[in-house]
């Protein structure tokens, strides 16, 4: 009988187990108590949270796009079922490879990686014209996306004399002329340089 | 003629009643008084509640009396400094949800003091605000929007300042040379939030009850001195420090304790983490994909669990040496106050709940002996404190008060026990 | 009932044995105050605590189990429940009176150890939280209860004092020792959103894993737990959380019951 019984909730398992395996959906977020897996920051359930639903089941939040981009660099054997990301505008899930993004220095996210999603061209293009500037991507051009702070860190990382912060502040309003400056100049005057150019705003 | 003269009565009467309500006006409209102070002027404003937006402009000095309150609840911020050396003091500020912000800040050279703000929207914004200070001021929200936000704000000095209830105590985003010194922050979210600003200064600081107590993040050159960060345990994600893409910073003299992770360290190199006492957390320390920092003379004592880390990143390593941990067997052979006995701290935990985090259940089972010399970790990944400090280096006296209550709860315990037993055995 | 659980207390208090569980708490307690004299604060949850806790798994719900085993099987060697069977006592008020005088025998004795062990922390200056102190004191008590209980089980179900000690030692071996290691390892096969919910069930089928959980929630560490775990941590710790605590201990012993009473009455019978 006890045999039975073990025999049963095996059965059991395997049958739940693959019942649950058939639909992938996005979770939702849950403000007190998700945090982003790379950079550990809060994930505010607003239009620029992201989401990985691994093979197994599990479900990865992430505070920007951007960083979800950098789990997936840094993790390539993981299997993804899919991804998802939060309408800029409805603030509601969709699916990564439906939807369409932009990306603008100006544009405040979370980490800086300035893309934001929206669920379809038209959209994405009427932010465009309402915002007066930003470059659209679409999910094929997304892949290619250079995540451009993502870029300066490994830039920074390789040569440590540069400062860190400059990539983010330069990313954000400063022209490529400061950049540059910024980022030749390593000497003993680095930090005026830099405060100076931000008086300037 | 009886008519012309009566016209002119009315004009006469009408030219006196206008003119009265425009000097009403003037008396009433603070914004107009501002504007007529001569640059390097002061302005004493007198107690009362002022509801108009304020804007300065001109380097004047405003002063409000004991009891002054300016009220905001329209689009537009209270008070709003712009220019330079503007000095504002003595104020209370109460601001709704819909302003931007209490206060903002923008220009150079400001000076505000003695000031308390009571707002649900954020508290002082600083703009391209450069080399301004900020001294005794109160800071109290409703957790949603941050204290002190500063964007691309340099070489600003804030001091003594409280703040309570708000998302973020400090906010700053490319920020640089900014001084944090013995401010308060307290039940909200980040104490003190750094974000892609270097060369920060930050002292003497106290952070308690929040998520996390600084959430250091994107920096280089930065100083975190002296600071107290306690009691960061109440959320799943709490920490006292985290410290996220940190390059060359010194962390020295903190204390770090009871929180639910003391210090939080990942994707950081060359920083020297130097004696800072890192009591009675949950977790002492967590370290992921660091290298090249230096973690010396600490003091670990009462917590939890120690360290736990795995290991370097892109191959490097970090010094670990010269820290005291209470738990570790110690011995010292050639007197040299360090011990011979390096300590060592397997990662196999931190390991097991970063792929599955719901095994955090078994934190301190008493079975993970077993499971530790099952899931033991390569000798590579192994933290490893080669030469622990035999004495803790900076012993504070132990107030220890004997409690009565306590006194008399063993007495209690003992006696009736006692009874029990003696008369258990004497009937029969 | 009342005249079993007074005559089996008063056996205890007779046996020599008995004693010797006073001189252990009071050595084990004393040096873990003692231990911990340098140290900061003895409050929350801290590694003082975390010592504390699991050196109570190890001790108490091993030696519980084995006590209250050893009482059935005992009587069952002996004859002596063959002599109780021609009484007119019925099998729950024999197991249930057995079941309280051994809980007056252990919790005294464990109190007057805990008692004269924290008289002498006090004497030796160790600042000591009342607190602190009083869910220590409760945690060591809810074990005392649902181990004994548990061993009272094991005892129906075995036939020699061997058997009974062989078997206290395997399922205090399971229940505490290889617990993490079997879960994770059993876990392993089912599909990872299985995991959290099943964690949840072997914490509560697991009641020295339940009241650790419960205990170190009550120490203000439930937060280390992590996500998963965030609703029950805010249940524990509001004011039903206690509440969910009496609810749980009933209902485990309640189930826990059936195989003794089903086996002292299928012996009865015999």
């Amino acid at each position: 009988m006890k045999k039975h019984l073990l025999l049963f909730t095996i059965i059991s398992i395997i049958l739940i187990a693959g019942c649950g395996k058939k639909e992938i959906k996005p979770v939702a977020i849950n403000e007190q108590s998700d945090k982003c897996e790379v950079c550990h920051m809060a994930v505010k359930d607003d239009g620029f949270a992201t989401e990985l639903i691994l093979e197994n089941g599990k479900a990865l939040l992430f505070d920007d796009i951007g960083c979800m981009y950098k789990w997936l660099g840094e993790n390539e054997g993981k299997e993804v079922a899919n991804s998802y990301v939060k309408d800029y505008k409805s603030k509601e899930w969709l699916e990564l490879e439906k939807a369409s993004f932009v990306y603008d220095k100006p544009i405040k996210t979370p980490m800086a990686y300035n893309v934001i999603a929206f669920s379809d061209e038209k959209a994405a293009k009427s932010f465009i014209e309402e915002h007066g500037s930003g470059d659209l991507l679409s999910y094929d051009k997304l892949q290619h996306h250079s995540w451009e702070r993502n870029q300066d860190m490994v830039n920074e990382m390789k040569g440590k004399m540069h400062g860190h912060g400059d990539s983010g502040e330069m990313d954000k309003n400063g022209s490529a002329e400061e950049h540059r400056m910024n980022m030749d100049d390593s000497g003993g005057n680095h930090d005026m340089d830099k405060s100076d150019s931000g008086a300037k705003h | 003629m009886k008519t012309i003269m009566n016209l002119l009565l009315l004009a006469g009467i009408l030219t006196i009643f206008g003119g009265k309500g425009a000097v009403a006006e003037a008396e009433t409209s603070l914004q107009a008084l501002i504007n007529a102070v001569p640059e390097g002027g002061t302005l004493t404003l007198k107690a009362g509640t002022y509801e108009e937006p304020l804007i300065l402009k001109k380097p004047i000095t405003l002063i409000g009396e004991k009891g002054t309150f300016i009220k905001a609840c329209s689009d537009q911020p209270a008070i709003t400094i712009t220019g330079k050396n503007v000095i504002l003091k003595g104020v209370s500020v109460i601001g709704c949800r819909q302003i931007p912000a209490a206060v903002t800040v923008n220009g150079r050279n400001h000076h505000l003091e003695d000031l308390v703000i009571n707002s649900a929207s954020i508290g002082i914004k600083l703009e391209s605000a450069v080399n301004s200070s900020f001294k005794n001021i109160e800071i109290s929200g409703q957790g949603k929007e941050n204290g002190i936000e500063l964007w691309e704000s340099h070489q600003n000095a804030f001091e003594t300042i409280t703040i309570v209830r708000v998302q973020d105590g400090i906010y700053l985003e490319n920020s640089h040379n900014n001084t944090l010194l013995g401010n308060h922050i307290k039940e909200s979210r980040y104490g003190i939030h750094v974000m892609f600003s270097d060369h920060a200064t930050i002292k003497k600081n106290t952070s308690t009850r929040n998520v996390t107590g600084a959430m250091v993040m994107e920096t280089s050159g930065s100083t975190i001195e002296d600071n107290k960060f306690y009691g960061n345990n109440e959320s799943v994600n709490a920490q006292g420090m985290l410290l996220f893409d940190v390059h060359d910073s010194t962390i020295r003299d903190n204390m770090i304790s009871e929180n639910r992770v003391g210090l939080f360290i990942e994707n950081s190199t060359g920083n020297e983490i130097t004696s800072n006492k890192i009591t009675t957390n949950f977790v002492g320390a967590q370290i992921m994909k660091t290298a090249e920092n230096a973690i010396e003379d600490n003091a670990f004592i009462g917590n939890v669990n120690h360290i736990q880390a795995i290991g370097g990143m892109g191959g490097g390593t970090n010094q670990i040496r010269h820290n005291y941990w209470d738990s570790a067997l110690k011995l010292d052979t050639d007197g040299d106050g360090k011990s011979n006995l390096p300590y060592q701290a397997d990662p196999y935990f931190l390991t097991l709940i970063k792929e599955t985090p719901e095994y955090q259940l078994f934190f301190q089972h008493p079975g993970l002996i077993l499971l530790q010399k099952m899931l033991k970790s390569p000798a590579g990944m192994v933290v490893t404190d080669v030469a622990p400090q035999m004495e803790q280096s900076t012993r504070e006296p132990l107030e220890s008060q004997p409690s009565i209550l306590t006194g008399a709860l063993s007495l209690v315990m003992i006696s009736t026990s006692l009874l029990i037993i003696f008369y258990g055995r004497k009937q029969i | 009932m009342v005249n079993l659980w007074l005559s089996e207390w008063k056996t205890m208090t007779r046996q020599r044995s008995y004693y010797t569980f006073l001189i252990l708490w009071v050595i084990v307690f004393s040096l873990l105050y003692l231990l911990e004299k340098n140290n900061p604060n003895v409050t929350g949850f801290t590694n003082t605590t975390g010592t504390i806790v699991n050196i109570l798994l190890y001790l108490l719900p091993l030696f519980m189990m084995m006590t209250g085993s050893f009482s059935i099987a005992n009587e069952m060697e002996n004859g002596q429940w063959h002599l109780l069977c021609t009484y007119p006592v019925s099998v729950p008020a024999y197991l249930f009176g057995k079941f309280f005088g051994l809980i007056t025998a252990q919790t005294v004795v464990f109190t007057l150890g805990y008692g004269i062990s924290m008289a002498i922390g006090l004497v030796a200056g160790i600042p000591l939280e009342l607190n602190w102190l009083l869910l220590i004191y409760f945690f060591s008590l809810m074990l005392i209860i649902v181990f004994l209980y548990l061993g009272m089980s094991i005892g129906t179900i075995v036939n020699t004092r061997w058997q009974a000690f062989t078997v206290s030692v395997a399922v205090w071996f399971l229940l505490i020792m290889i617990w993490p290691t079997a879960l994770i390892t059993v876990l392993r096969l089912v599909p990872y959103p299985l995991i959290e919910p099943l964690m949840k069930v072997a914490m509560i089928v697991n009641p020295a894993e339940f009241l650790r959980i419960f205990f170190i929630v009550q120490w203000d560490g439930g937060s280390i737990f992590g996500q998963s775990y965030d609703s029950i941590v805010g249940l524990f710790q509001s004011g039903t959380g206690w509440l969910v605590l009496l609810i749980y201990l009933p209902i485990y012993f309640g189930a826990v019951s059936v195989i003794p009473l089903f086996l002292l009455m299928r012996r009865r019978a015999q």
